[in-house]
């Protein structure tokens, strides 16, 4: 995957359940349904954050791989 | 028109699916239990099995199996059928249909397993439906009091207070429901998970341990 | 919403460190500090990541977001004071997600620690029967109403005390290097997270420490009641590291021990129940 690919998804899971409590918060969206939007956006958060900043930029040295 | 008696339970009442007088309902926590046998029946039919590695003991060799096609469709049909089963109970509101749900994942279970063609699997498989078979006689026999009993099968009139099923009705829908697959009868089932396939062999123990949920869910509420 | 999460994940990492600490000072080594399984998980993310060719691979990646997808969800049903025996059911589900880990990898290693978490499955018992022996008493399985109920009544580990130790052992079966760990051996490598490595490691932990923190939550509301978030805090801290001094004197048992003694517990539980029928009417 790409490092960018990774990251608009992070950072869109991120931004959807910030929303969703902003949203809950004064009350355009049911409690309920900004849980959810959170329980299933939580994890692709936590993933896709991780994947982007472990992903190659294609930049880096050949490591040595030994005789 | 609906009015679940037993909110303190599973929670209000979200949705109701009319079959004639059979009367499905979501509640939260039917919903959650149904949302969760979706997901792993999705992920039955999206992924392909794994390749057991096995390792040549007293060297660093090792090997993994390889895939057979014909039985990766078998497999995955029986999955999705178990998966659906299993679908179907967790919403049943009707005892009969709860149970009848219940002995078919014990039937596509075998199915999930016997067609891979290994001694260990088949065998245990066969003990299993042994088990499974023998566990249908409190499942329906269960069933059959809660009918003889109360005149009706409908939870919608068993979870009312004025209902009374008797205890015995209880704990042989409960054993029914752990004798397709759990705590103290699984022992059969360790060998099965020796089958190659994981996405499939998993729906054996996510229809049990959904359908073991749901039957306390109804035991509680009646 | 998502700063619930973030704050359960945080406190749950450090609840680890914590445990990891204690258990050392406890069998006289320095151990780590008590913030390393936050630096863990951090470790793992930057790692090189990447699927095993041999793994189920959609199921491979799958498990790991439902292990933070349940746990997250079990935080928002406590918190909003849903029903207990949802609670009860993610932590069934949790079992299918270390089932599903292990056997997805095609590792033999994984499939061991896999078989070993079928066998376990009498750890979910001890908590059915708290869950009946709650009912019994609060005649109500929504959180919101047991914890009502025991601004009344007193907390339940008083009236309940029977019900509480068996939760007890049910979150002592799921704590790391516990008697009860027996899916994570290291006999076997790590058992069924033998080779969920990189990012599928740093995410398996996020749910972990999840995990902790709901069960530990659960106890205190379950149990002891709605208190505020500072008590409540100091009261899972305490319980954790009792739970800490259990795992770091006692040995891990054998697979079959572990279900003897889970078994003989939900056996015991279930004779309580059958006595408080009889007395209770």
């Amino acid at each position: 995957m790409k490092k960018q690919t990774a990251l608009i998804i992070g950072l869109s899971a991120g931004g959807i359940s910030v929303a969703a409590g902003l949203l809950a918060g004064v009350g355009y969206l049911p409690v309920w349904a900004a849980e959810l939007l959170a329980v299933v956006a939580f994890p692709v958060f936590v993933i896709f954050i991780a994947l982007w900043w472990n992903a190659k930029s294609g930049e880096e040295d050949i490591p040595f791989i030994g005789y | 028109m609906f009015n679940l008696p037993t909110t303190n339970i599973g929670g209000q009442e979200l949705f109701v699916l009319e079959f004639g007088d059979i009367v499905n309902y979501f509640s939260p926590y039917t919903a959650v239990l149904f949302v969760f046998a979706l997901l792993f029946t999705a992920l039955a039919i999206v992924s392909r099995p794994e390749r057991q590695v096995d390792i040549a003991f007293g060297g660093d060799a090792y090997y993994a199996k390889e895939v057979d096609p014909n039985l990766l469709r078998f497999q995955r049909f029986m999955a999705i059928a178990c998966g659906l089963a299993t679908l179907g109970a967790m919403v049943s509101g009707d005892v009969f249909n709860f149970t009848l749900f219940a002995s078919m994942v014990g039937i596509t279970n075998i199915g999930i397993v016997a067609a891979y063609r290994n001694r260990h699997v088949l065998n245990a498989a066969f003990q299993y439906g042994i088990v499974a078979m023998l566990a249908t006689v409190p499942l329906f026999g269960g069933a059959a009091i809660v009918l003889a009993s109360t005149g009706t099968l409908s939870m919608w009139e068993l979870f009312t207070d004025g209902v009374a099923v008797p205890l015995i009705a209880k704990a042989f829908l409960v054993l029914g429901v752990m004798g397709e697959g759990m705590a103290p009868f699984y022992v059969a089932k360790a060998e099965i998970t020796r089958a190659q396939g994981a996405p499939f062999i998993l729906m054996v123990h996510v229809s049990s341990l959904l359908l073991f949920l749901r039957v306390i869910e109804i035991v509680i509420s009646m | 919403m998502i700063e619930y999460l973030l704050f359960a994940t945080f406190v749950g990492l450090l609840f680890h460190g914590i445990h990891r600490k204690v258990i050392a000072r406890a069998q006289g080594r320095p151990g780590p500090p008590i913030w390393q399984e936050i630096l863990h998980v951090l470790k793992f993310s930057f790692k090189e990541t990447w699927i095993p060719k041999t793994a189920s691979q959609t199921l491979f990646v799958a498990v790991v977001f439902v292990a933070i997808g349940i746990w997250g969800a079990a935080l928002y049903l406590l918190l909003s004071g849903g029903s207990l025996l949802l609670l009860f059911g993610i932590y069934l589900i949790h079992k299918i997600v270390e089932h599903g880990m292990g056997l997805s990898s095609g590792s033999p290693y994984g499939k061991f620690g896999a078989i070993r978490s079928v066998i376990s499955a009498a750890s979910e018992l001890p908590l059915l029967a708290t869950v009946v022996a709650i009912y019994f008493f609060t005649h109500s399985l929504s959180i919101a109403d047991i914890a009502a109920y025991q601004q009344v009544h007193g907390p339940l580990l008083v009236i309940a005390f029977p019900a509480a130790a068996a939760m007890y052992l049910v979150i002592l079966s799921k704590m790391h290097y516990g008697p009860f760990s027996i899916i994570e051996a290291k006999e076997i490598v790590s058992g069924n997270m033998t080779e969920h490595f990189g990012v599928w490691r740093a995410g398996l932990e996020v749910g972990y420490a999840l995990k902790t923190y709901v069960l530990l939550y659960a106890f205190v509301l379950l149990f002891i009641g709605q208190l505020p978030l500072a008590l409540t805090l100091l009261l899972m801290l305490l319980i954790l590291v009792s739970l800490s001094f259990v795992c770091a004197v006692t040995p891990m048992l054998s697979p079959y021990d572990t279900v003897t003694i889970q078994t003989l517990v939900t056996g015991a539980l279930v004779v309580y129940i059958i006595v408080l029928g009889v007395v209770m009417g």
